[in-house]
Parts: structure tokens; C-alpha cells; sequence
């Protein structure tokens, strides 16, 4: 029993420290530019990248002008903090045309719109680990 | 932070040192959760996404431009439309003039990065560098100007290495820094960047006569929005300046024509013609 407190106390003091190592947007920053350097070898080039902090639950929601013709890929990384991120796109009226279906930190979304508009895409932090409060997130629109 | 608090910090770390290990970077990859249960998703409405949205990625950038101008069927190169006789002067001390100056230059040098001389290279990074430290973009940028410039001067990189870079110093670099001048700038570099582009772009469609596509490549309304709503802005020490003042002009015309369902050969003519007497004003 003592040493299962003593775990505990551990994993707790360690969640805490943890929790601000892990909420870094260095560190999702770092991931997504291997992606976009990466993704140059497939035709797919940059317009912007942007790096932000989610707590639990929390969401940030950016416009996109997309055109038609293009390919778009809508990527995120978190750092170790997350777990699992939402991403999920939708119409200037707030349909919803497309949502990743996994269950990870790097959601990816490929879309080619039918009409040149502006869009909203959200992403979400749905699940943090356990003794995480927050966790950094970088997102990137890429286009071919 | 206190010293019982460090204390007992590095005690904890000392007990729990030895049977934990803390998780590094190039460990396992982004955890998937095994189980099967269906995943909750959470779903937005209208007046979440209105209320949250940013507009950091609202506006294209000119290679992106030129990638759906050749999608829809276009064979014109930007490049070669780009003005060569132009020579923009940095010396303005209106901010708003400058960063749509600087947004220009930064539109021209990506879309001319592999047809551009060495020397012309280093003449428009050189302006950039004068243009982002009067706007008070701080030193990160001055130094990966700086050295760019001189993997370009030695020769030490390759073309499409050099892309990339101008890619991400524009696409990125400049999105995300923090200016000095205000939360204005990034939008009025990119209004600068986006009407170099609505320019050519529209040349090309004058050129090529494709006035069908003209709706898929310059209907914009939330862009010229975004950028209205900074150039129209209230307060500041905002200097009376005639291209500012066009550029309202030319912006508000360009809202009318981008909000019409259809847009035909002389919207597109419009279109070149207003650009152009904003950018001849530089």
C-alpha cells in the first residue's frame, strides 16, 4: 500500500512537471514543418501555418478561402500533451462537409472544393492525457 | 517559486527517477486509441464558428495563386507578367504604405524566385529586410533574411530549396510574427501580396480570354473584407496618404464586384484596371 501511495504521489508530482513540459507549441510547430518539408516531394506547397494552445475541450476556428481546382490538405499536430484532436471542416453557413474520423494528435483532412469560397475549419482539443491542462497545436493548410 | 517548492521538486525527481522515464521527442509516434467505442464528436453551429473564427489563413498566397490560375486551365506564368521595370521605394513614412509595399515585393520575389536574377533577389530581400524593420518585425526575420541572402550570394542553394524558403518566410514567417507597429500589419502585407496577385491574375484572364473561370479565381468578398476592415480602421497616428486612400477606393470597388453572382469580362477589366493604379502608385 505504501509504496502504491508512493506511486501515485510520484505520478502526480511528475503529471504536474509534465504538464508544462508537454504544452509546447515548439514542439507541434517542430512536427508540422516536417510534415509540410515532406510534403513538398508530392507537389504540396504552404500558404500558411499557425501554432496555438488548447486546454481540454477548447477549440480555435480559422477562415479559409479555398479554390476550386485545388487540392487542399488541412493538417495538425499536437505535442505529447494531446491525445486525440478534431478537425472538421465546413461551408460559410456552417455546414459540415468533412470531419477527420481518427483518434489521434495529427488529423489530417484532404479536401478539393467544387466552388472557390471561404470555409471554416475548427480544430478541438477532444482528449488531452490524463495530467495534461493544455496542449500546444500547430495547423497548416497546404495546397497542390 | 519558493525553496520548499524547488526542494521538494527535486526530491519527488530523485525518488521517482528510477523506475519512471519521461517521454522524449523521438519516441513512439501520436498515440490511436484501441478501443471501439464510438467517438464522441462534437458539433459546431453557425454562431460558434462566426464567433471564433480567425483569419490568419483567410488569404491566399501569390504561389497558390498562380497553382489555380495553371488548375483551371490557364498557361499564363505570373512570373513573366510580374512588372520588371518596377522599383518600389521604401521610403515612405505612412506604415500602412509600407507594409503594402512590403506585401508586394514579398508577392513578386516568391513568384519570380525561379526566373529572377541573383542580383534582383537580393535588391527585393534587401528592401524586405528595410520594410519589416521600420513595420518593427523584430530580429528573427532580419536574420533569416540576412541569411538567405547570403546562401543566395554564395550560391548555396538550390532552387527549389529556395522556394520552399520563400514559402514558409511568407506563407509563415510573416503570419506569425509580432510587429511593433501594430495588429494591422500582417493584414496590410497581405492586402499588398493579394492585389500584386488579383493583378496578374487578372492580366492573365484578360490575356488568355478565359472570362469564364474568372469567378473561380478572384471572387474573394471575405478577403477584400478583411482587408477593408483594417485599412478603414479608426485612430492611431495614421498619416493622410493617397495610396492608402486609393487603396480604400479600390477596395470598396472590389467588394462590389467580388459580391456579384457572376463576374464577366469587364468586372475582370475592372479589376486589372483599379490594381494597376494602386500599384503604380508604389
Amino acid at each position: 500500500m505504501r509504496s502504491s501511495i508512493f506511486g501515485m504521489m510520484c505520478a502526480g508530482a511528475l503529471g504536474l512537471m509534465s504538464t508544462w513540459a508537454f504544452a509546447s507549441e515548439d514542439d507541434a510547430e517542430s512536427c508540422l514543418t516536417d510534415k509540410i518539408w515532406a510534403g513538398y516531394s508530392e507537389g504540396w506547397a504552404v500558404r500558411t501555418a499557425t501554432t496555438t494552445t488548447l486546454k481540454q475541450d477548447e477549440h480555435r476556428v480559422y477562415l479559409l478561402t479555398l479554390y476550386a481546382g485545388n487540392e487542399y490538405k488541412i493538417q495538425v499536430c499536437a505535442d505529447k500533451a494531446g491525445k486525440d484532436m478534431d478537425l472538421v471542416l465546413h461551408d460559410l453557413n456552417g455546414k459540415e462537409l468533412l470531419r477527420d474520423e481518427s483518434a489521434d494528435r495529427e488529423p489530417i483532412l484532404t479536401y478539393k472544393p467544387a466552388e472557390t469560397a471561404t470555409y471554416y475549419v475548427a480544430v478541438r482539443a477532444s482528449e488531452l492525457k490524463n495530467d495534461s491542462e493544455s496542449a500546444g497545436v500547430a495547423l497548416a493548410v497546404t495546397y497542390r | 517559486m519558493n525553496k520548499w517548492f524547488i526542494a521538494s521538486t527535486i526530491s519527488v525527481l530523485i525518488a521517482c527517477s528510477g523506475d519512471t522515464t519521461p517521454e522524449t521527442k523521438d519516441e513512439a509516434p501520436a498515440e490511436v486509441k484501441e478501443d471501439a467505442a464510438p467517438k464522441q464528436m462534437k458539433k459546431f453551429n453557425i454562431e460558434e464558428l462566426q464567433a471564433a473564427a480567425k483569419e490568419v489563413a483567410l488569404v491566399p498566397s501569390p504561389a497558390e495563386m498562380q497553382k489555380s490560375l495553371k488548375n483551371a486551365g490557364l498557361t499564363s506564368d505570373l512570373a513573366a507578367l510580374v512588372a520588371a521595370d518596377r522599383n518600389i521605394s521604401m521610403e515612405v513614412e505612412n506604415k500602412d504604405n509600407l507594409a503594402v509595399r512590403t506585401g508586394v515585393i514579398l508577392a513578386d520575389l516568391v513568384l519570380t524566385v525561379k526566373t529572377s536574377t541573383k542580383e534582383s533577389k537580393l535588391a527585393s530581400l534587401e528592401k524586405l529586410k528595410a520594410g519589416f524593420k521600420a513595420l518593427g518585425a523584430g530580429d528573427d526575420i532580419q536574420a533569416t533574411i540576412n541569411d538567405l541572402s547570403t546562401q543566395i550570394t554564395n550560391d548555396a542553394i538550390q532552387e527549389d530549396d529556395l522556394l520552399k524558403e520563400m514559402d514558409e518566410l511568407s506563407g509563415v514567417m510573416v503570419s506569425e510574427l509580432e510587429y511593433e507597429a501594430g495588429d494591422w500589419v500582417v493584414p496590410l502585407i497581405q492586402a499588398g501580396s493579394w492585389l500584386e496577385g488579383a493583378n496578374l491574375v487578372s492580366a492573365a484572364i484578360i490575356k488568355e480570354s478565359k472570362f469564364d473561370v474568372a469567378g473561380q479565381l478572384l471572387k474573394q468578398p471575405r478577403v477584400v473584407e478583411y482587408f477593408l476592415k483594417y485599412v478603414e480602421r479608426e485612430g492611431g497616428n495614421k498619416a493622410p496618404d493617397q495610396v492608402v486612400d486609393k487603396l480604400k477606393q479600390v477596395l470598396n470597388s472590389l467588394k462590389t464586384i467580388a459580391e456579384k453572382p457572376q463576374m464577366n469580362a469587364e468586372d475582370v477589366q475592372q479589376i486589372n484596371a483599379s490594381t494597376s493604379e494602386v500599384l503604380s502608385m508604389l
